[in-house]
């Protein structure tokens, strides 16, 4: 059953990899936002006359709905397709919103839209400004949001998780049709552009979209320009560890995920890239040490902005580096073995964690490199937050500075 | 026949009210039926063809007007053309549905098929006054036949028109 669930999401991921490539038509000028809105409501009224007066099918917009998009038009209606490649369309601006997954808020300065935030979310509220005053549904990593919480938001949207949290059936089915449930992730390097680009348009923040993304491809674009120029005999070899599952196995990363992708944009071959597509994940500390990896790099679900002890970190590096069938590869010879916390490779700032990667594996190519004063730079630009990154939080092991 | 027709002409030329009523005579077969609801005007070129022949119909809509219209339109008749931006109209059985935004007007064609007689019917919502209702209907009527439109006989006003100007003719003689 596990193991089947991790094959639907393998194949979820793949499949929005390919539609990400297609979707880069999103509106920026107000031109083309009127142009959409036009043919958009055009194509709604057609379907409401026809199912209101002929014999078609049901429209997707009510009479209220088209009536708000006439008020509001040319501004309105937008529409989206989000990242499960469900078609999103709103007639009026979003006001009241529940933030289930909340990265782009701050950085797109949308503070104020924000009645609802997830637990996780005010957890680390020194990083998070915009949880002050919100209400908190509760939530995050294993646990369900709370729905009274959520009603008690009334919400017009949920912005949540494609490949976190609770699925449709908790969002979607409990929620008044009214309420728009749109999935985006927000961390994954593939579709993170896009899914920018889409919530800049849908929320009317197009300048904050195109000011953060303006830093984020300066360095992600220099990044990757560099590590495609590496031969490939001179790539280091790469195992992506996850996390134990107990015993001599070791959860692994491929094609498709987070991981995967910062691997290869950070230069390195990822060895099980193609090894457990539609398998477990799982792969044995003898497979990992029969491939004789030079590196290994590891997400830790740990450490992060609220933390300042590196235990999570070190002990997920010691938890790699005791099993002693590994102690004859590259990556232990040469204490290649690198952590990183899943709070700093997953999200908004992780132009800075893929300058660590690239850094951790080319150290001589990438010399000119800070990633903290990246990392900074994000804080600084695009959280406002009183916070230094030298002095506080934990995000990576060993540090590169 | 004939002369009984110019006869009859040559007196109402010479009277000036029943020119009038001459004028709005003509004017109704041209334009016989004009409803109006919503802001909504429809007009068609003729009430009656031949068959194979064509009408045009004109929905004059408010300015900036957002709105879906539903028009249904009779046996005998089939939607042939019409100037409206193809995504923004349908054609569902014998409905034709429209929607349009910002533009004052709607003109489709339809060619009579078969011959028959009865009402063009509208339905409308307008979106941004929240309004809805009817558009009155609409008479036309079509000659049963198979002759194509060219080679019809001339209508009514084609008749009216030639006797004008073979009076005009005959006066400047």
């Amino acid at each position: 059953m596990h193991s089947l669930r991790y094959i639907i999401l393998l194949i979820l991921l793949a499949s929005l990899l390919i539609s990400s490539c297609a979707a880069s038509d999103i509106p920026r000028t107000p031109e083309e936002i009127r142009e959409v809105a036009k043919a958009v409501l055009q194509e709604e009224i057609l379907l409401f006359m026809e199912a209101g007066y002929s014999s078609g099918e049901t429209s997707d917009l009510h009479r209220n709905d088209l009536r708000y998009a006439a008020r509001n038009y040319p501004e309105y209606p937008r529409r989206i397709v989000d990242t499960t490649g469900k078609t999103i369309t709103i007639v009026r601006p979003l006001e009241r919103i529940v933030a289930y997954n909340s990265h782009w808020v701050t950085p797109l300065n949308q503070d104020e839209k924000i009645v609802g935030v997830a637990s996780s979310a005010v957890s680390e509220e020194i990083i998070n400004p915009h949880v002050v005053g919100k209400i908190n549904i509760g939530g995050g990593g294993p646990n369900m949001p709370d729905l009274e919480r959520i009603y008690a938001c009334n919400p017009d949207a949920i912005i949540t998780y494609v490949t976190l949290g609770p699925g449709d059936e908790f969002f979607v089915d409990k929620m008044p049709k009214s309420v728009k449930v749109i999935r985006m992730d927000f961390l994954e390097p593939a579709y993170v552009r896009d899914e920018i680009l889409k919530i800049g348009y849908l929320l009317d923040c197009q300048e904050e979209a195109d000011a953060y993304l303006a830093w984020h491809d300066s360095y992600v674009r220099e990044i990757t320009k560099r590590t495609a120029e590496i031969p490939d005999d001179e790539r280091i070899r790469v195992f992506i560890d996850v996390g134990s599952t107990g015993g001599a196995d070791r959860r692994t990363a491929p094609t498709g995920t987070y991981m995967s992708t910062h691997c290869v944009d950070g230069g390195g071959i990822n060895i099980a890239a193609d090894l457990i597509t539609g398998s477990t994940g799982v792969v044995n500390t003898e497979w990992i040490a029969f491939e004789n990896p030079d590196a290994i790099l590891a997400l830790c679900y740990g450490a992060g902005y609220g933390v300042d002890d590196s235990r999570d970190l070190t002990e997920h590096y010691r938890d790699i580096t005791s099993h002693q069938i590994l102690s004859f590869t590259p990556a232990l010879q040469e204490d290649r073995v690198y952590i990183i916390s899943y709070r700093y490779a997953y999200g908004l700032e992780y132009p800075a964690a893929l300058a660590t990667i690239a850094k951790w594996f080319y150290p001589d190519r990438f010399a000119d490199l800070n990633p903290q004063s990246i990392h900074q730079e994000y804080i600084d630009r695009f959280i406002g937050a009183d916070y230094d990154v030298t002095a506080r939080g934990v995000f990576a092991y060993p540090n590169v500075g | 026949m004939i002369k009984f027709l110019i006869q009859y002409v040559e007196i109402m030329m010479m009277n000036i009210s029943h020119g009038l009523i001459l004028l709005l005579f003509i004017s109704l077969l041209i334009y016989p039926v004009m409803g109006v609801d919503g802001g909504i005007v429809r007009t068609l070129g003729s009430d009656a063809l031949p068959a194979g022949g064509t009408v045009e119909v004109t929905l004059r809509l408010p300015d900036d007007a957002i709105i879906g219209i539903v028009e249904t339109i009779p046996d005998g008749f089939v939607f042939a053309a019409t100037t409206h931006p193809e995504n923004a109209y349908r054609v569902s059985g014998n409905q034709l549905i429209f929607s349009a935004i910002g533009t004052t007007e709607i003109i489709y064609t339809l060619r009579a098929e078969g011959g028959g007689n009865g009402m063009i019917v509208g339905a409308f919502e307008d979106f941004k006054t929240g309004t809805a209702g009817e558009i009155p209907a609409s008479q036309v009527t079509a000659e049963r036949g198979n002759l194509p439109a060219a080679e019809q006989s001339p209508g009514s006003g084609f008749i009216f028109v030639a006797l004008g100007a073979f009076l005009l003719f005959r006066k400047v003689a």
